[in-house]
Order: structure tokens, then sequence, then C-alpha cells
């Protein structure tokens, strides 16, 4: 089944993503824009073009929520909740196909696991769920 | 004065010297927290998707908790500062989602509850913490405030997001040298640390290098965020990295 990823967003979230201008502050001012394999300010644009691979990219996974775009953006787009809309859209394709998680606990670092505050791990788990 | 107080569950296992220090500091100074009956996860991190009222519930439910009996509640962990706030928030301004929400109440929260950071009691008791303190010749202090504590800009606890100055002016009010760098808000990247620990050792080498950029040799790093916290201390051996009131309990003891 084909999704309409543009529908499917606008489900479950009202970010106005139309008034973008692609002005890319979101880019400059992403902490970790350089790390991810397309850059906010592209995320947007694809997804305004309805391009399903939005779902692919690793975008969506490393926005840590940090709001340093927000706060920059001229027309107010919150990318963290955009980004939170996408994964969501992403784990309920791989429920519906009852694949598993991306997330794979096992490979995390005993010592991270052991010393890390656990709302750390609860925030991270909660990125990661599909609900 | 009493205080309803929300601790959260970083602050009763890994972040202990954090509350330790919060509960040492406020019977020094004469405020007294009562801990909020039957508190429980705030939910960790702030989401919102229109068609799940389950991801506000945590928050709204201790916030219902402190409705019964206060109207103020104090709590001292970023995260669950910016959790609170922004579930609140949302909580009254979406009216669709409101409904939605209640459907799994018991009881409506009925008014707006002032949520309060612990650091905003000590600046109104900084003319008393002035006379306690014994010792003063500390290197220079950079506090670091990380995201969760300056954004979403409008209702976070400080106005300015890029260059907030409230701690440094309460410091230096007290008699300390302050610096300030460029990356005192930037992201440490927070939970990555489990997913792509490369991105938070690059997010915090950044922010080292901030503070580099204006001390000579030695500082201390202050922050009130236990992720924060973590992720400066794991990821760095430079400088040492305490909550603000571990840092102030130390001066008063004289340590």
């Amino acid at each position: 089944m084909e999704i309409n990823i543009l529908e499917e967003f606008f489900n479950i979230c009202d970010e106005k993503v139309f008034s973008c201008i692609n002005c890319g502050v979101c880019s400059a001012s992403c902490p970790i824009s350089n790390f991810m394999e397309i850059t906010p300010q592209k995320l947007i644009f694809f997804l305004i073009n309805n391009k399903k691979e939005v779902l692919e990219k690793n975008t969506i996974w490393l926005c840590a929520s940090c709001l340093n775009c927000q706060a920059r953006c001229r027309k107010s787009i919150d990318f963290s909740k955009v980004a939170d809309a996408l994964r969501h859209i992403y784990l309920k394709e791989r429920a519906r196909k009852k694949l598993s998680l991306e997330l794979e606990i096992d490979k995390i670092k005993r010592e991270i696991l052991i010393k890390s505050p656990q709302q750390l791990f609860i925030a991270l788990q909660r990125k990661f769920a599909y609900y | 004065m009493k205080y309803l107080y929300y601790p959260g569950c970083t602050l009763k296992t890994t972040a202990k010297v954090f509350e330790d220090s919060i509960k040492e500091v406020s019977k020094i100074l004469d405020i007294s927290l009562v801990e909020l009956n039957n508190w429980y996860c705030c939910q960790a991190i702030y989401t919102s998707l229109n068609d799940n009222p389950s991801l506000l519930l945590g928050a709204i439910r201790n916030l219902i908790e402190t409705q019964k009996e206060d109207d103020k509640l104090v709590t001292a962990c970023s995260a669950c500062y910016n959790v609170l706030l922004r579930s609140q928030n949302t909580y009254f301004k979406d009216e669709k989602l409101r409904v939605r929400i209640n459907a799994y109440l018991e009881e409506e929260l009925k008014r707006e509850i002032k949520i309060i950071h612990f650091f905003e009691l000590l600046e109104e008791k900084i003319d008393v913490l002035n006379s306690l303190i014994k010792k003063r010749d500390y290197p220079p202090l950079a506090f670091y405030y990380g995201c969760l504590l300056t954004r979403p800009k409008g209702i976070a606890l400080f106005s300015n997001d890029i260059n907030p100055q409230r701690f440094e002016n309460f410091f230096s009010q007290l008699g300390f040298l302050t610096i300030d760098f460029a990356f005192k808000t930037r992201c440490c990247g927070s939970y990555l640390t489990y997913t792509n620990e490369e991105i938070v050792k690059d997010c915090v080498d950044k922010i080292i290098l901030s503070i580099k950029e204006r001390v000579n040799n030695s500082c201390v790093i202050l922050t009130t965020c236990p992720l924060c916290q973590f992720n400066l201390e794991n990821y760095q051996k430079d400088y040492e990295v305490f909550y603000f009131t571990q840092f102030l309990l130390s001066l008063i003891k004289g340590e």
C-alpha cells in the first residue's frame, strides 16, 4: 500500500510546514545538522512536495528536540514536532507490516546504561516507541 | 515558606547528590519543601501529536495532584520543569486535545498551576545566602544552561535563549567571577548518547571549546540539568561539572 505522506502528516500534526520560506536558518542553527543525511530545511522541502523518502532519512531520528531551530525560525515552525510526527508515521508503518522496531537496546553500551539518568533512557524509548 | 515539591525520578536515583543538596540548602534557608503526594513520572520528554492525548497524561496527572493542595509546584530538574510547563501550556491552549485528555482523567485540571524552578526561590533569598557563604576564592564559573530551561521561547524560565544572564547575575552578586561563553544554551546531544555517541561527543567538544576560548586555566561548570550533567561529565575530562545547589552547599560549608 502506498502511503500519502502529507495526508498522514496532517492527520497527526498541525505544524504549518507550507509557510516555510526555505531560508535554511533551521539547518544553520541545528547543532547536529552535519550528521544528518538531509538537513531540516531540505526535509521540510521534501515533505511539502509529498516525497515519501523523508521517512528513510536519519534526520528524523537525530533531532533531539533542543528547539534551537524553532527559536530562530521566521515562520515559527517547530521542526521537532515535524520530526516527531514523521517518526510516528514510520513506526506505524513498521508496526502495520509487523516489523520490529529500529531501536536495538542490546547494542547500547552497558556502562552508559548503568551510569545514565533514567530520565534520559525513558526519553529515548519514548522517541522510538509507537503508541 | 512552605512549597509543594516535585522531585522527579532522576533526582531520586542517579542525581541523588542534586536532591540531597537541594534539601540541605532549603533547610539552611528556611524553605520548607513538602513532597507531592502520589507523584510519578512526568514522561521524561515533551512530545505532542494531535491524535494522541496519552502523551501528556503523566504531567497533567501530577498537576491535578498539586491542585488538591496548592497552586504552586517547585521542581529542580530541568527536564521535569520543561515537560510540566509545556504540557500545561498545551492543555490550556488546545481545546480539542483538552477534551480528549479529560476523557482519561477522573478529575479536570481547573486552574493553571504556577511551576517554579528551585533557582527562583534561591534568587529571593540571595541576601541570606550572601551572609552564609564562607569561601569565595574559586576559579571562574561557567554556567551551562542547556536547552530545557531556555526554550521554547516565551514560556521558558529564561526569556533570553541565546545569552541568558540570570545565573551569572546571581553568582556575581555573591561575589564570584562568571564567564560568558558562546554555546551556553546549545544542545548537549541528550539521549543520542545511547544510539549515536559520536554526535554527543561532538556537541560536548564544541561546548567545551567555547569555554576554553574564554578562560585561561581552570574553571567550574555548573548546571541544573541531570541530563546535561551526565553528558558533560562523561565526555570530557578537562573541567569539573557540578549541580548549582551542590556547589552552593560546598560554599556554605566552606569546603
